[in-house]
C-alpha cells in the first residue's frame, strides 16, 4: 500500500494556567497537566491512485492525522509508512514527493503575481527548467489561468487564487496531494472546475486525500470515506456503503389529492411504524422518512394512495448530511 | 449636562472592556519592567561618564539629568498609545465600516480604549517601573508640584492621543502608512526630548520647537515634574506653560477634526 | 546542486523587491526612516560633545566610529536575518507554519529568505557612509587593524544573527508578543557606547557573556589600534552565542512539531 498507518496515537499535554489571578500565580509554581487524546491508535491503508475523503467533526483528529501524514507533526505512538518512508523521520526527502492545498492558508505571496511564487517553488523543489515549464504550462492550461497568473495575487478572484494554489501544490509532480477544505468559499462554477481538475489528476494516478466539511465535495469526488470521531475511526468504506450503514432509509415526498396524514382540523394523524414526518409542506404535501426494513416502500405508497389519493411522489436517498450527523453523534 | 454624563458612561464602558481585553496580555506588558529600566540603566552609565568633572550640562546637574530620563520613562508609561496603528489597521482592513455604523464618534471610542489600556498600564507598567526606579536606581521620582504635574500629564495624555490619531487618519489616503507613521513617530520622540533634553539642541532650533505640538507630549510634562520649564533660552512659569499646553489640546482637536472631515470622504470600505 | 540555493536566494531578493515596489511611496519613506532612526544615537553623541563634554578617553570622531560600525553591522544583519522574526510572528499567530514545514528545505533557510527585506539595506548604506566619514577624520588604521576589523564585523553579524534566531524561536512559544523586539533593543543599546562608561565587571560580561562589545566597540577599537584582552575572549564567546541561538531555534521547531495543536 502506498500509505500504511498502524496504531497511530497522539496525546497532547496541555497545561492549565487557570484564569483567576490566584490560579495564575499558583501555576508558576505548579501547573496542572491534562492530556488530550487526539488520536487513539488508528489504523488504515490507502493505495496508489485512491481518492479518499476524511470526515469528522472539529476536534475529531482529522487535522492531527493530516499533519502527521505530511510529516509536520510527531505522533506519540504508532507507525506510519508513506511511499516507503516515515514522514517525520525523513522529512525533507519525503515532502518533496507530496503536495498540499489548504483552503484557508495561502501559499502565494499577496502582492506579486502567482507566477513569481511558482518560480520560488521551482527553486525550493529543485525542478529542472524544462520540466518546470512543461508542468506549469500544462497545469495553467488545464485550469485556464494563463493570464491571471501574471497579475498580483490580490487582484485575482478567490476561484482564480485557488486554482493557482493547486498549481503551486503540483508543480513538482507529487505522488500524493493532501487537500484541506480546497473549495471553501468558492462559487459553483469554480468548485466544478476544481473538482474536474482533481478528477483528471486522479485519473493520471495522483493519490488525493481530502479533508473537508463540504459534503458535496465528498459525494462528487471521493470513492472512499474515512470518518474520524473522538480520535478513532468510526467508518472506513466506500461512499455507497455510507448510506447503507444506517439501514435502508429513504426520503419520500408525497402530494395527496386530499389531506395527507392529517385531519380536517389540521391535527397530525399517526404514521405507520418506521415512518417519521420530516416536514409538512401543506395539509396535502408531506416529506417523510421511511425505514424500509420496518415498512417497505410499496406498503407506504399504497397507504397514501388509499387514504389521500396520490397525486405526486418522489423517493430519494437519505442525504449524506443526515448520515454524517448520525455518525458524528454516535458514542 | 446629560450628554457629558452619557459620554462619561460610554467612556467607562469602553475603558473597562478594553481593560479586560488586554488583561489577557498582561505578560506582554510586564516586559516593560525590563525594557524601561534597561534603557534607563544605559543613560545612567552614559551621563555618569560624561558628567565627570562637570557641574552642569545643558542646564542640568547629573542628578537632574537622571531625574529627567526617569521622569520621561514613567510619564511614557502613563501616556503612551498606538492609536495610529489601530486606526490604520481598521481602515486598511475595511473593518472601520462597523465603527461608522455606530452612533458614536470613533475618535472618542478610540480615546476610551486608550483610557482602559493605560489603566492596565498604570498597574502593570507605571507602578512597577516607578518602584524599580525608586528602590533599585535610587531615583526619587516625586514631582515638585504634584497638582500641576497631574494636569500636565493628563494634557499630554490627550495630545499624544490626538497626534497618533491624526497619523492614523492618513490611512484614508495611503494604502500603506508604515513609512509615514515611522517618520512621524521618529520626529515626535526626537522633538519631544525623549532621546536627549531639548536644551541640548541649538537655540534657534529650540525656538522653532516651542511652536510644535511635540514638546507638549514629553518635554513639557517632564519639566513640570522637575519644577522648572525653560526652552530656547526663555524660562516660563509652570501655570503658564500648562495653560499653553491646554491651548495645544484645542489646536490638535481642530487638526484631527479637519483631517477627519477630509479623510472620511475618501473612505470606500474596500476590503470588507 | 549548489545553484538551486543561489536561485532561491536571488528569487527571494526579487520577491522582496517586487513586494516593496508595490507600495513605492511607502518604501521610499520606510527606507529613509530606518536610516534616520539609526542616526539618533550619533546625533545625541554629537550634541553631547557640542555641549562641551566628552566620553572620557574618546574624541567625538572615535565615539561616532562605534556608532557607525553599529549601523554598518545592523545594516547587513537586519535585512538578511531579522525579517525572519516577523515571518515567524505571523505564521505562529495564524498557524500557517505548517506550510513552511511542508517544503523540502530547512525551515530556517526558508523563513530567512522569505523575510529578506531590502528596505533594511538603507542602514548598510548609511553605515558605510558614516564609517567612511569618521575613518577619514581619524589617523589611518594599519593593515592589521583593517583585517581585524573585517574579522570582528563578521563576528558582529554572527552575533546579530544569533539574536534573530533567539527572537524568532521565542515567538513559537510566546505567540503574538510583538514586544520581543523591544526587549532586544533594550539589550543592544549597551553595544553603542565606549566600553569605558561601564564598570569593569560589566565590560567583561559584555565580552564573554553576551558579547555585546563585539557588535560595534571591538571592531571600532581595532581600527583605532586599541587592543584589549577582552577582545580575545569575545571571539569564542561570539561563536558560542550564535551556536546557542541555533540550538534554541532547533529546539523550538521540534517543540512546535511535537506539540502543536
Amino acid at each position: 500500500m502506498q500509505i500504511d498507518v498502524t496504531g497511530l496515537t497522539k496525546v497532547y499535554t496541555t497545561w492549565n494556567r487557570g484564569s483567576t489571578f490566584g490560579e495564575v500565580i499558583k501555576s508558576i509554581v505548579h501547573r496542572n497537566k491534562s492530556d488530550v487524546h487526539a488520536l487513539k491508535g488508528i489504523d488504515f491503508s490507502i493505495d496508489k491512485g485512491e481518492l479518499v475523503g476524511f470526515l469528522g467533526p472539529n476536534g475529531a483528529g482529522k487535522s492531527t492525522t493530516l499533519k502527521i501524514l505530511t510529516g509536520v507533526l510527531y505522533p506519540t505512538a504508532g507507525e506510519v509508512s508513506v511511499l516507503g518512508v516515515c514522514p517525520w523521520k525523513d522529512r525533507k526527502k519525503y515532502v518533496s514527493q507530496i503536495g498540499a492545498v489548504f483552503g484557508q492558508k495561502s501559499q502565494l505571496v499577496w502582492d506579486i503575481p502567482p507566477v513569481d511564487s511558482f518560480m520560488m517553488n521551482q527553486a525550493i523543489y529543485r525542478i529542472p527548467e524544462r520540466d518546470f515549464r512543461r508542468t506549469m504550462d500544462r497545469l495553467t492550461d488545464m485550469l485556464a489561468v494563463r493570464e491571471q497568473m501574471m497579475q498580483p495575487t490580490r487582484n485575482l478572484s478567490l476561484g482564480e487564487r485557488m486554482k493557482c494554489e493547486f498549481i503551486m501544490a503540483m508543480l513538482h509532480n507529487p505522488k500524493i496531494v493532501f487537500l484541506d477544505e480546497p473549495t471553501i468559499g468558492l462559487d459553483v462554477i469554480a468548485k466544478e472546475k476544481i473538482r474536474e481538475f482533481i478528477h483528471e489528476m486522479n485519473r493520471e494516478g495522483v493519490t488525493f486525500i481530502l479533508t473537508t466539511h463540504d459534503l458535496d465535495d465528498v459525494e462528487r469526488l471521493a470513492r472512499r470515506v474515512i470518518v474520524v470521531n473522538h480520535g478513532a475511526i468510526v467508518f472506513d468504506d466506500e461512499i455507497t456503503a455510507l448510506r447503507r450503514h444506517f439501514g435502508a432509509k429513504k426520503i419520500v415526498t408525497a402530494s395527496g389529492a386530499t389531506a395527507c396524514f392529517c385531519d380536517d382540523a389540521g391535527r397530525e394523524l399517526p404514521l405507520p411504524a418506521g415512518v417519521t414526518l420530516l416536514n409538512r409542506l401543506s395539509p396535502t404535501d408531506v416529506e417523510l422518512e421511511c425505514d424500509t426494513t420496518v415498512t417497505d416502500l410499496s406498503a407506504l405508497i399504497r397507504l397514501i394512495g388509499d387514504t389521500s389519493g396520490l397525486r405526486d411522489l418522489s423517493v430519494q436517498e437519505l442525504p449524506i448530511e443526515t448520515v454524517i450527523k448520525e455518525l458524528y453523534n454516535r458514542d | 449636562m446629560r450628554s457629558i454624563r452619557s459620554s462619561l458612561k460610554t467612556l467607562r464602558a469602553v475603558a473597562f472592556v478594553t481593560w479586560k481585553e488586554w488583561a489577557a496580555y498582561r505578560s506582554h506588558m510586564l516586559l516593560s519592567l525590563v525594557v524601561g529600566p534597561a534603557f534607563f540603566l544605559a543613560q545612567v552609565f552614559i551621563w555618569h561618564a560624561v558628567f565627570a568633572g562637570q557641574e552642569t550640562l545643558g542646564g542640568f546637574t547629573l542628578e537632574g539629568m537622571l531625574l529627567y530620563y526617569g521622569a520621561s520613562s514613567v510619564i511614557y508609561y502613563l501616556t503612551m498609545d498606538f492609536a495610529d496603528w489601530n486606526l490604520q489597521m481598521l481602515i486598511r482592513s475595511g473593518r472601520f465600516l462597523t465603527y461608522i455604523l455606530r452612533p458614536m464618534s470613533h475618535r472618542f471610542f478610540a480615546f476610551s480604549q486608550k483610557v482602559g489600556h493605560r489603566m492596565l498600564g498604570f498597574v502593570f507598567e507605571f507602578l512597577p517601573v516607578w518602584l524599580i526606579f525608586f528602590f533599585v536606581f535610587r531615583i526619587r521620582l516625586i514631582p515638585a508640584e504634584p497638582v500641576w504635574t497631574l494636569i500636565s500629564v493628563a494634557l499630554s495624555f490627550v495630545i499624544l492621543f490626538l497626534i497618533n490619531y491624526s497619523t492614523g487618519i492618513l490611512a484614508f489616503w495611503m494604502t500603506r502608512t508604515d513609512g509615514i507613521r515611522a517618520l512621524i513617530r521618529l520626529l515626535r520622540d526626537l522633538l519631544a526630548g525623549v532621546f536627549i533634553p531639548l536644551s541640548f539642541f541649538p537655540e534657534a532650533v529650540q525656538k522653532v520647537l516651542f511652536f510644535l505640538p511635540f514638546q507638549f507630549v514629553s518635554y513639557v510634562p517632564v519639566r513640570v515634574f522637575l519644577g522648572s520649564y525653560e526652552l530656547g533660552g526663555v524660562a516660563i512659569d509652570i501655570p503658564v506653560i500648562v495653560a499653553i499646553q491646554a491651548g495645544m489640546v484645542l489646536v490638535m482637536l481642530l487638526v484631527t477634526d479637519l483631517l477627519w472631515r477630509l479623510g472620511i470622504r475618501k473612505f470606500t470600505g474596500a476590503g470588507v | 546542486m549548489k545553484h538551486w540555493t543561489w536561485m532561491l536566494f536571488t528569487r527571494s531578493l526579487r520577491t522582496s523587491f517586487a513586494e516593496r515596489a508595490a507600495y513605492r511611496g511607502d518604501f521610499i519613506l520606510s527606507f529613509t526612516v530606518s536610516f534616520l532612526l539609526e542616526l539618533i544615537t550619533p546625533l545625541v553623541t554629537l550634541l553631547i560633545y557640542n555641549a562641551g563634554t566628552a566620553f572620557p578617553g574618546w574624541t567625538m570622531e572615535e565615539a561616532l566610529l562605534i556608532q557607525a560600525v553599529f549601523l554598518l553591522a545592523r545594516g547587513i544583519a537586519f535585512p538578511l536575518f531579522f525579517g525572519m522574526v516577523w515571518i515567524v510572528f505571523d505564521q505562529a499567530v495564524q498557524g500557517t507554519f505548517e506550510i513552511t514545514l511542508l517544503k523540502p528545505r530547512s525551515p530556517l533557510l526558508l523563513t530567512m529568505l522569505r523575510g529578506i527585506d531590502i528596505e533594511g539595506f538603507s542602514r548598510m548604506l548609511g553605515g558605510i557612509l558614516l564609517v567612511a566619514f569618521t575613518v577619514h577624520r581619524l589617523p589611518a588604521p594599519p593593515l592589521s587593524g583593517w583585517l581585524l576589523f573585517i574579522l570582528f564585523v563578521s563576528l558582529s553579524i554572527l552575533i546579530l544573527f544569533g539574536f534573530a534566531l533567539i527572537l524568532a524561536a521565542s515567538l513559537f512559544v510566546w505567540i503574538g508578543n510583538a514586544r520581543v523586539i523591544e526587549l532586544m533593543e533594550s539589550i543592544l543599546v549597551f553595544s553603542r557606547y565606549p566600553g569605558t562608561i561601564f564598570a569593569k565587571p560589566l565590560q567583561w560580561a559584555f565580552a564573554v557573556g553576551i558579547p555585546l562589545s563585539m557588535i560595534a566597540l571591538f571592531p571600532a577599537e581595532a581600527l583605532l589600534g586599541r587592543f584589549s584582552i577582552q577582545m580575545f575572549f569575545a571571539i569564542p564567546a561570539s561563536l558560542v552565542f550564535a551556536g546557542a541561538g541555533y540550538l534554541f531555534w532547533n529546539r523550538m521547531i521540534r517543540r512546535y512539531a511535537g506539540g502543536g495543536g
